[in-house]
């Protein structure tokens, strides 16, 4: 019987032990992955890989950038107003009344920080303002 | 002790007399109790030793079972705030004053006209996902807005297309039910407006529709019929009307 009795408790610290870590393996796993997440969804990580994604596949893809990845913060207001400008420069390659979208292009060129996008931007003006 | 047969001394433990052989009555009764007295005693000592084990795992099945616990408890608390803070659908980005910086930053975006940056604003915030219920003053534009994100996507990668001499990327049976949700979403405000003319520009000058097929899909129900030239082959009418526009 008393033998019975400690078999008893040598199996729940057993059994305790096991739940222990399956819980504490679980714990790790989930926060794993929301730390991967977190880390994926970070401003500084997203701002490096729209960087990147620049840098290889050149400015025309910064608003595909913005768009997957959700990058609406502040940090990104330079990439928008590229992101707009090229916007303005698809609808007027395929509108007949071009003038408002040149003007529009026009006025990011005129306030562009230079660089890489300013040279594909005007660019894209020149090919608005072919006849 | 003087022996009861000879009368020689010895010692009184010793359990005969060394000189005659007398067995000593008294050593020998003495050597018995012993004998039980021990044998009890380790009866007794096992007896006390398990019931002390006992209580030795008693306690520390107890007190482990309380330790892990708690233990376990402080995880997954932990965990599920870093759940609530950090993860995808959190409502930690829809509270108090965040939730009033959110709106007012959508406001200012519809304003100054960046209608997708209020979308991803508005979608990646809500943790209700694309139904915008904390930001109800805007669902109607925002809902157009993704719609109409949808459209521009599926155009620019067209394009793209198009300009690196792949095939052209004419409009396919899934962008006109995107069109068809656009158009019949039932919202009238001036950013709806303003975005429907848009996107008719992209359906005339770019898959080249003409305005009564333009027309057309728009008076067509969501996933309804639609067809070109009497042909619901869509995507051969608009790829052999873009290559032979493009290709002049």
């Amino acid at each position: 019987m008393k033998s019975k009795a400690n078999s008893k408790y040598y199996s729940l610290i057993v059994v305790f032990t096991v739940i222990f870590f399956l819980c504490m393996a679980f714990c790790f796993m989930r926060f794993r992955t929301l730390s991967h997440q977190h880390k994926m969804r970070s401003l500084s990580y997203r701002k490096e890989t729209i960087e990147l994604e620049e840098r290889m596949y050149g400015s025309e893809h910064i608003f595909s950038s913005l768009y997957f990845d959700d990058n609406y913060e502040e940090v990104f207001d330079g990439y928008w107003e590229f992101a707009d400008a090229y916007l303005a420069y698809v609808r007027g390659r395929f509108s007949e009344e071009k003038a408002p979208y040149i003007e529009r292009v026009q006025g990011y060129l005129d306030t562009a920080p230079g660089g890489e996008r300013e040279k594909v931007m005007q660019k894209y003006l020149e090919e608005l303002s072919k006849p | 002790m003087k022996c009861t047969n000879c009368g020689a001394d010895f010692a009184s433990d010793q359990l005969k007399c060394p000189y005659c052989g007398r067995v000593n009555e008294h050593a020998l009764k003495l050597a018995k109790e012993l004998q039980t007295y021990d044998k009890a005693y380790e009866e007794k000592r096992d007896e006390l030793l398990e019931t002390g084990t006992g209580q030795v795992l008693k306690h520390l099945t107890f007190g482990m079972g309380i330790v892990f616990a708690l233990i376990i408890v402080i995880a997954f608390g932990c965990v599920a705030f870093y759940q609530y803070r950090y993860s995808e659908h959190s409502t930690y980005e829809v509270t108090g004053a965040r939730l009033a910086k959110n709106r007012e930053m959508i406001g200012q975006y519809l304003e100054e006209k960046q209608y997708i940056r209020a979308y991803l604003l508005a979608s990646s915030t809500d943790p209700t996902n694309e139904h915008f219920q904390y930001y109800p003053e805007y669902a109607a534009d925002l809902s157009d807005i993704y719609t109409y994100s949808l459209i521009l996507v599926d155009v620019l990668q067209s394009m793209e297309s198009m300009d690196e001499g792949d095939n052209y990327a004419p409009l396919r049976d899934t962008d006109v039910i995107t069109m068809q949700i656009f158009y019949g979403s039932g919202n009238e405000s001036p950013i709806k407006e303003e975005l429907t003319q848009e996107v008719d520009g992209y359906l005339k000058n770019y898959y080249r529709l003409t305005d009564g097929e333009i027309e057309d899909l728009k008076e067509s129900a969501s996933g309804g019929q639609f067809t070109l030239e009497g042909s619901a082959d869509i995507e051969g009418v608009t790829k052999s009307r873009m290559e032979a526009y493009f290709e002049k």
